[in-house]
């Protein structure tokens, strides 16, 4: 099984026919992968694709099943992440790892301080050795700031610089730009130039047309855990490159169903989230179901807390039934008849280790089971909360079982069952159906479009298209904080959409072009 | 190879959810079981060696003395429920209990005016702990234990660090009277666990509070009123903790500068097994009977002879064991399925 390096000397990651299961999932089948000293090689595929697996499992942070690795032709199954990171390899992770309360010389030489002669800190060459490293990628962030005063993009910047530390010969970027802005990103491709000259060899895993065809020399798609294929980024047409990452259309799983739209619900003008997104601006009809897609970074998430009350907004107008309302806190948005479906179900949505009732009741207790000023009314509640399990179907034993041992289907029927309780109007959807079985999805859908029947407006946040494009009326696009393109989903299809999604700009001309190229 | 694909099998049973906090929660309850356990051994034991332990007479005291530290480990944990803590219980219950007495053993108010004056500080103690926790977002630990050292001061500064000795006979008959033949504090305690029971367990405020202490963060996208119900926990507590200073200074007829000390690990040891005794639900009821429990540990203990090293020690060590119960039933609580 051992290689000896009879492989050409220019190839420096080498991965045969990886394999990797998490449980229910199969996230890579018999994977081949390559990539060639000096180049810019880019990963891509829908989310769920196997793209971070397959990172994490080259610098060892999983173990594959199956296959072998090599770096430098040398195979890596007895190493850990610092045996590889030995032989030269950085991975930037999504999540940027930085200690905030420390400052960026710490948080870049964390771990390799350098010390004096009394082993003590050196404070002066460690600034000076985070200079360095940082004026790699930026001459605008001083080694003295502390993290959680810089800017997201700036951190993104100061973790890059902080993976230069080991010297690395081969650096993994795992979406870098989904948190840069447009300054920050200009600074990092200026990096990402100087360092292909000095031979470092990057992998580059990006959801943005754009910046792949910009700065990357090959490009290997995944779908559903396997290559689908690998080539010079020349010979692949932007709208064939999106072609391969969809694969085939699924049969539809939803049954589209025409639910008459009514008027308008909820109108949203000039919105700027604090965090991330600009000049947010769509309205929102009772009956219909509007989706909102965007890659991880677009400010999708941000959109709906703002529109919340969850996270504060730095402006902008909402209006509700034609009135314009003030939301500041998720209190007003209540009152206002909105209900978030939060991204995060366990830390977000659901009080573990309580009941099913006390969950379902959470955001109306107080508004229909009290008498006086807050006597429960026990009776009336647990009533209550029965006919939801009922109407819902929430595979539950009994009113009083604990939601954390529910399956994560259930769990999201009942912070479904805490809206309809409280008698929202507005339903928000972040990633419902994120981390949840078939089964489990296709009530989601159900639920959802029920919803839509009785009058609701539902705005529907996800990543999957094929769900977005069966389930709703419209779409919107976000890139970068921005909505870029709306959509209707039935003058639309997936190629489109993903295209939007990745920053494309004009989807008919490069159709157009890429059957001309064939 | 065979060992990564074991790994993997271990992890998918763990993502399968419901199975993972198995372990976990069969400890909590080994050790909710273990602590009655322990305390029906003890009480054979003692009652063996010294049948006085379970004359009527001694019953009163145990009672007697469980109701006074009732009060102050009600509030406590009422602020461990939704998630805090409140380390000037102690010194709360003092400067309640000290200003009490020196307005009417010093300067001659009667005993209403000082017992609602005695009160109304300890609630604005506790309005000030809620006000830096809630709106300096202050960490409860930190925001209290400023609060402690500064009453300290404050008992100092108001008494000279001279005892006040009682003069109202009425003031030392809520400490020491009896009625039907049994002691007043039992009754006052009976009334305010009602209360305080029902507060907990019927009403939204307590029924918030509870989830609050569950998951902060999904209260405050359900349109919980965090800021308020964390306040309110607080001033409870301060409320509480002015019952526990003045009846203690009744009982003794002397109030000393470090009267409410020792109900700080009292209210700990009680409102931490209070927590774990039911399993995080209920905890009214559970810390009731951790009064009792700790009580009665402490009145067995004297009457074997013990001296105050062994007091200590066993205090220490049962709030030890409560806390690693504790930690154990907060963590299968927060054990989810799914998410690694």
């Amino acid at each position: 099984m051992n290689h000896p390096m009879d492989d050409q000397d220019n190839i420096v990651i080498k991965a045969e026919h990886i394999s990797k299961s998490f449980p229910g999932v199969r996230a890579l089948k018999e994977l081949d992968f390559e990539v060639e000293r000096g180049e810019v090689h880019a990963l891509c595929g829908e989310n769920g694709a196997g793209k971070s697996t397959l990172m994490k499992i080259i610098v060892r942070e999983y173990i594959e099943e199956e296959g072998n690795i090599f770096i430098e032709g040398q195979n890596v199954k007895d190493l850990g992440i610092r045996g590889v990171q030995k032989l030269g390899l950085s991975l930037i992770h999504q999540d940027l790892n930085l200690i905030p309360m420390l400052t960026v010389a710490q948080n870049i030489c964390l771990g390799r301080e350098p010390v004096t002669r009394f082993r003590t800190i050196d404070w002066k060459a460690m600034r000076l050795k985070a200079a360095e490293f940082l004026a790699e990628v930026t001459s605008e962030i001083d080694v003295e700031e502390r993290v959680e005063d810089l800017s997201i993009s700036e951190q993104q910047l100061v973790a890059i610089a902080r993976s230069l530390v080991t010297s690395p010969g081969i650096l993994i970027l795992d979406e870098p730009t989904a948190r840069l802005d447009h300054k920050t990103s200009d600074q990092f491709f200026a990096f990402l130039e100087r360092a292909k000259q000095k031979g470092l060899t990057v992998v580059y895993i990006s959801h943005r047309l754009e910046e792949i065809y910009r700065i990357c020399d090959r490009v290997t798609v995944l779908r559903d855990g396997r290559k689908i294929i690998t080539a010079r980024i020349d010979d692949l047409p932007q709208a064939e490159l999106v072609k391969h990452m969809l694969g085939r259309e699924i049969t539809q799983q939803v049954p589209k169903e025409t639910v008459p739209i009514g008027e308008t619900r909820l109108s949203v003008r000039d919105l700027f989230p604090k965090e991330k997104g600009e000049n947010i601006h769509f309205d929102l009809k009772s009956g219909e179901i509007l989706g909102i897609v965007g890659s991880i970074g677009a400010g999708k998430t941000e959109v709906a807390r703002a529109l919340f009350g969850a996270d504060p907004k730095q402006r902008g107008a909402i209006h509700i039934a034609g009135k314009e309302v003030k939301i500041d806190t998720p209190q007003d948005a209540i009152r206002h008849g909105l209900a978030l479906i939060p991204e995060e179900r366990r830390t977000q949505g659901l009080v573990g280790n309580e009941s099913v009732r006390k969950n379902i009741t959470l955001a109306s207790l107080k508004k229909k089971f009290c008498v006086g000023p807050s006597w429960i009314k026990q009776d009336q509640e647990i009533q209550a909360v029965k006919e939801s399990i009922r109407s819902l179907g929430i595979a539950t034993p009994s009113t009083e079982q604990e939601v954390q041992f529910l399956s994560g289907g259930t769990q999201q029927k009942v912070v479904v069952g805490k809206w309809l309780m409280s008698d929202s109007s507005i339903y928000i959807f972040d990633e419902p159906t994120k981390g949840i079985d078939v089964g489990g999805k296709y009530d989601i859908y159900k639920l959802i479009v029920d919803l839509a029947r009785q009058g609701a407006g539902v705005i529907f946040i996800s990543n999957e298209l094929t769900e977005v494009l069966s389930l709703c009326d419209r779409v919107i696009v976000m890139f970068h904080g921005q909505i870029i393109k709306e959509l209707e989903t039935e003058a639309t299809n997936r190629e489109e959409v993903l295209f939007y999604v990745m920053g494309g700009r004009d989807y008919a001309e490069t159709a157009n072009n890429s059957k001309g190229h064939h | 190879m065979s060992r990564s694909n074991s790994s993997a099998v271990s992890l998918g049973q763990r993502d399968n959810g419901e199975i993972e906090s198995g372990p976990q929660k069969g400890s909590s309850s080994l050790i909710r079981y273990g602590i009655f356990v322990i305390f029906g051994l003890f009480y054979v034991i003692v009652t063996i060696l010294r049948p006085s332990f379970l004359s009527l007479g001694n019953l009163y005291d145990i009672f007697t003395e469980m109701s006074i530290i009732s009060f102050v480990s009600f509030g406590e944990a009422i602020v461990i429920a939704a998630g805090g803590l409140d380390l000037s219980v102690g010194n709360m219950a003092g400067a309640a209990a000290m200003l009490a007495c020196h307005l009417m053993s010093n300067l001659g108010y009667d005993v209403g005016t000082s017992l609602a004056a005695g009160v109304a500080v300890a609630i604005l103690i506790g309005v000030g702990n809620g006000l830096m926790v809630t709106r300096l977002h202050m960490n409860s630990l930190i925001a209290t234990l400023g609060t402690m050292f500064v009453l300290f001061g404050f008992l100092y500064g108001l008494t000279g660090g001279v005892s006040v000795h009682i003069v109202p006979d009425n003031f030392s008959y809520l400490g020491n009277g009896t009625f039907l033949s049994i002691p007043i504090p039992i009754f006052i305690m009976a009334v305010v666990f009602v209360l305080a029971y029902l507060f907990m367990e019927k009403t939204s405020y307590g029924r918030n509070i509870t989830m609050i202490g569950g998951n902060i963060e999904a209260c405050r996208l359900s349109g919980v009123n965090i800021k308020k119900l964390t306040l309110l926990t607080f001033v409870i507590c301060g409320f509480l903790s002015a019952f526990s200073g003045i009846l203690l200074a009744a009982r003794q007829s002397v109030g000393n500068v470090d009267l409410g000390e020792r109900f700080l690990l009292e209210a700990f040891i009680a409102a931490m097994l209070g927590t774990v005794i039911f399993n995080g639900k209920n905890v009214i009821a559970g810390t009731l009977l951790g009064a009792i429990f700790l009580t009665s540990l402490i009145n067995g203990l004297t009457l074997l002879g013990a001296g105050p090293e062994w007091m200590y020690f066993a205090q220490g060590a049962l709030l030890l064991v409560a806390i690693l119960a504790n930690y154990y039933v907060k963590r299968s609580m927060l054990k989810l399925p799914g998410k690694k």
